[in-house]
């Protein structure tokens, strides 16, 4: 996985001499931090839900059922 | 859960089990993250197995001791080439029911030997090492009066190569050799064969009913031993009939017929986006089945007599699409099923859970949520669980009992205020009419991070149209399309020759996988840009791997005037580079002329775009060597492109690396900016 926590420039980004599409967010320079957060954003989203379940499995007993869920501060419990 | 006494609880003391886990790996999991999604809990509920990447774990709960089976490399071939072997070892037995005998093989041949060990019987004498009779396909009739199973021709063992550049554990590359057929090789023959164990005769089986089989499926008897049946999947998926083999004459007919001048999709159906569409379910020992068609144009559910064959009814009808079957009550005589498209107000992919009685009268809904449903009915048929959800309405667990579709609890909500405050936004819903004028086509926007709709933003599509499946998501998911923040649009569409709509739609597909819906997707990108002022396609992505690295390519090559820059990871850019199962299903048998006019590798002349080619050095799913001749090709063709081989990486291990590499190829080549140095920023990468 890509560290960035050992980076402590934030760097503007070279402006590339070959222009592309003609949109607004080309007029926007990304920055470093863009960068971190589309590579880490995901992990981060994920810890900031609660009770968030997946699809639960039955147990053989066939009154039981298993799930696993987001839980606060943390990535997932079996209930 | 309880679903009885409506008492929740931790399934297992999570700290305890990752101790115990972590004693035994070596490795470092959390308790509050463990590395499995599901488990098998032994009955008594003190034992857990589950897969951790591909190794079997088994963990005593009691004891917290934790035992390991790594799967063996030949595990990986079997799902490729499932022939059943030669066993010749008289200590493997198949067992009659009685208990009277055991089956065994020798010199592949079949013998018989009493329980007591007294007596040891040739069944067969003209077994041999290139048409043996398989041990593991037996199977007794109940009253022990019969044996049936598969007699085996050998097909080829084709291989595919492997060279492992950079083991961890050692300075020299590894090589090897997987078995995986591709499209046109010569099958496994599977013939059935049929003994009467009180005569020790074999009774001759006319395999006329079943010529030139892609498959056999296992044989089931009867319950009262009268004959066995075997789904017969012909070669070339026009044909999927269902054989009913007579115990005492071994006479064949044919129970059931499917036919297509397509093809038979002829995988399960499942409860998932990714199925097949074959369901059967023999009710009273095969009085009548319960059968899925796609006959009329959509799949369905019917009622045939399983003495005669004879069709008694259609069970569902209209046009919308049975998804799954959740639960048979053969004395009720209903059928819980879950399906997709019957409410024209809605996401024609929304499955909703419905019960019907097997007359086909009685439809009811159960689900009035507007929402995408997943059901899971309880071994026994008691309860229900209906978890749901749409991508922007995050999900509910719900208890039901079924006999009266009473809800008894609300299991979960889930919580989203902290992800929706930090940002987050739910992707966009957005349909328009395909390439028939006629056809709703949908797709999600993710759109980019601080959007404003006052702003303009290119787009970038994620495509995967394997027509296994359909692949824009209708449940929540706190996921992120990493390009939004770096100001992309992502979207995903389920474009025609996909999955779960009609068969019409799926048709698309047939002999013809270079279309990958882009002709619909190409209207819809147009229709969103017509509609939207912020949706920019005057320079478009697109991304996709596997199927939708194929997709990607077929993108520049095929539409070079919408597509113009793509990122195309581990694909198969020519079917007869690809597994067996899946290029005939979709590309048919013989291979003929279409195999090249899909081949991306046969038209990388045509390339116009810029293009990023990434290939995992050991790709276990697609032959990686498939990249390497598309390269080849545009190298040969004087086309210029960029290209990273991950090594030791298997099909899905785009990894960090990769994964950034795709950002920079289209912040590079849409947004015309030029990425950071990461050498001299003195990236750290990790595994």
């Amino acid at each position: 996985m890509y560290k960035f926590g050992v980076l402590t420039l934030v760097l503007l980004v070279q402006q590339a001499s070959a222009a592309a599409g003609p949109t607004d967010s080309t007029a926007n320079q990304l920055q470093l931090s863009d960068y971190k957060r589309a590579m880490t954003i995901g992990d981060q989203y994920a810890k900031l839900t609660t009770n968030v379940p997946d699809v639960p499995f039955w147990l053989a007993d066939g009154e039981s059922f298993v799930y696993r869920q987001t839980t606060k501060a943390s990535i997932s419990s079996f209930s | 859960m309880n679903a009885a006494t409506g008492t929740k609880q931790r399934a297992f003391d999570h700290t305890r089990l990752a101790a115990a886990l972590n004693r035994a790996s070596h490795k470092d999991y959390k308790a509050d993250n463990l590395p499995f999604a599901g488990f098998k809990m032994a009955k008594d509920a003190g034992r857990i197995t589950s897969n951790i990447e591909n190794t079997r774990w088994s963990c005593d709960l009691v004891s917290d001791a934790c035992t390991s089976n790594t799967m063996p490399p030949q595990a990986y071939q079997y799902r490729y080439d499932r022939t059943p072997p030669a066993e010749n070892n008289r200590e493997k037995t198949s067992v009659s029911p009685d208990g009277k005998w055991l089956a065994y093989s020798k010199n592949y041949n079949l013998f018989l030997r009493s329980k007591d060990g007294s007596r040891n019987i040739p069944l067969t004498w003209d077994g041999s090492e290139s048409n043996y009779y398989a041990l593991s396909t037996l199977k007794w009739s109940p009253d022990s009066r019969h044996l049936a199973g598969y007699r085996i021709r050998p097909g080829h063992k084709r291989q595919v190569y492997y060279l492992e550049s950079s083991p961890r554990d050692q300075l020299q590359p590894k090589h090897w050799t997987m078995t995986y057929p591709k499209a046109g090789d010569t099958l496994a023959l599977h013939q059935p064969v049929l003994f009467d164990i009180v005569s020790r005769r074999q009774i001759a089986v006319d395999n006329a009913s079943f010529p030139n089989p892609y498959s056999l499926s296992p044989i089931l008897w009867w319950k009262d031993g009268r004959g066995f049946t075997f789904e017969f999947n012909q070669r070339g998926r026009q044909l999927y009939r269902v054989v009913e083999v007579d115990a005492t004459t071994g006479q064949v007919r044919s129970l059931i017929d499917e036919v297509s001048h397509t093809f038979v999709d002829y995988q399960p159906l499942v409860n998932q986006p990714r199925t097949g569409k074959t369901f059967r379910y023999d009710v009273d020992d095969g009085k009548e089945i319960i059968w899925a068609s796609e006959r009329d144009g959509y799949e369905h559910l019917y009622l045939f007599n399983g003495r005669t064959g004879e069709l008694k009814n259609q069970i569902t009808r209209g046009d919308w699409v049975v998804r799954t079957v959740y639960y048979v009550d053969p004395v009720k005589r209903q059928i819980w099923f879950g399906a997709s498209g019957m409410n024209p107000a809605e996401d024609p992919y929304f499955v909703h859970a419905y019960r019907i009685d097997f007359d086909g009268k009685g439809l009811t809904a159960l689900t009035p949520e507007l929402a995408n449903h997943h059901i899971e009915f309880s071994p026994d048929g008691r309860y229900y669980v209906d978890l749901w959800s749409r991508i922007d309405a995050p999900p509910r667990l719900m208890l039901y009992r079924a006999s009266d579709n009473a809800e008894l609890m609300q299991v979960e909500s889930a919580e989203i205020s902290e992800l929706v405050a930090a940002g987050w936004q739910p992707p966009l819903s957005f349909h328009a009419k395909g390439r028939d004028g006629e056809t709703d086509i949908w797709g999600i926007i993710h759109l980019p991070v601080n959007f404003d709709p006052n702003k303009r933003y290119p787009v970038v599509e994620h495509i995967y149209t394997g027509p296994t499946r359909s692949s824009v998501p209708k449940s929540f998911s706190a996921f992120v399309e990493p390009l939004t923040q770096l100001g992309f649009i992502v979207v995903q569409i389920d474009g025609m020759g996909t999955n779960n709509r009609s068969r019409a739609f799926h048709d698309v597909a047939w002999k013809n996988l270079k279309d990958g819906g882009l002709p619909d997707r190409i209207l819809w990108h147009k229709a969103a840009s017509a509609k939207y002022p912020w949706y920019d396609i005057s320079n478009l992505g697109i991304f996709g791997g596997s199927a939708g690295g194929q997709n990607a390519m077929s993108a520049l090559l095929f539409h070079p005037d919408f597509y113009k820059v793509a990122v195309a990871s581990n694909g198969s850019y020519d079917n007869r580079m690809d597994q067996i199962w899946w290029s005939e299903q979709w590309m048919g048998w013989p291979v003929g002329i279409e195999y090249s006019q899909s081949s991306a590798v046969d038209n990388a002349f045509r390339l116009q775009g810029k293009l990023l080619l990434i290939v995992s050095e050991t790709d276990r799913i697609v032959d990686p060597s498939s990249t390497l001749q598309l390269a080849d090709r545009l190298i040969r063709a004087g086309k210029y492109f960029d290209w990273l081989v991950v090594p030791g990486a298997d099909h899905v291990a785009p990894s960090s690396y990769s994964k950034l590499k795709l950002l920079d190829f289209f912040v590079r080549n849409i947004l015309g900016q030029e990425p950071p140095n990461w050498n001299a920023i003195g990236s750290n990468w990790r595994e």
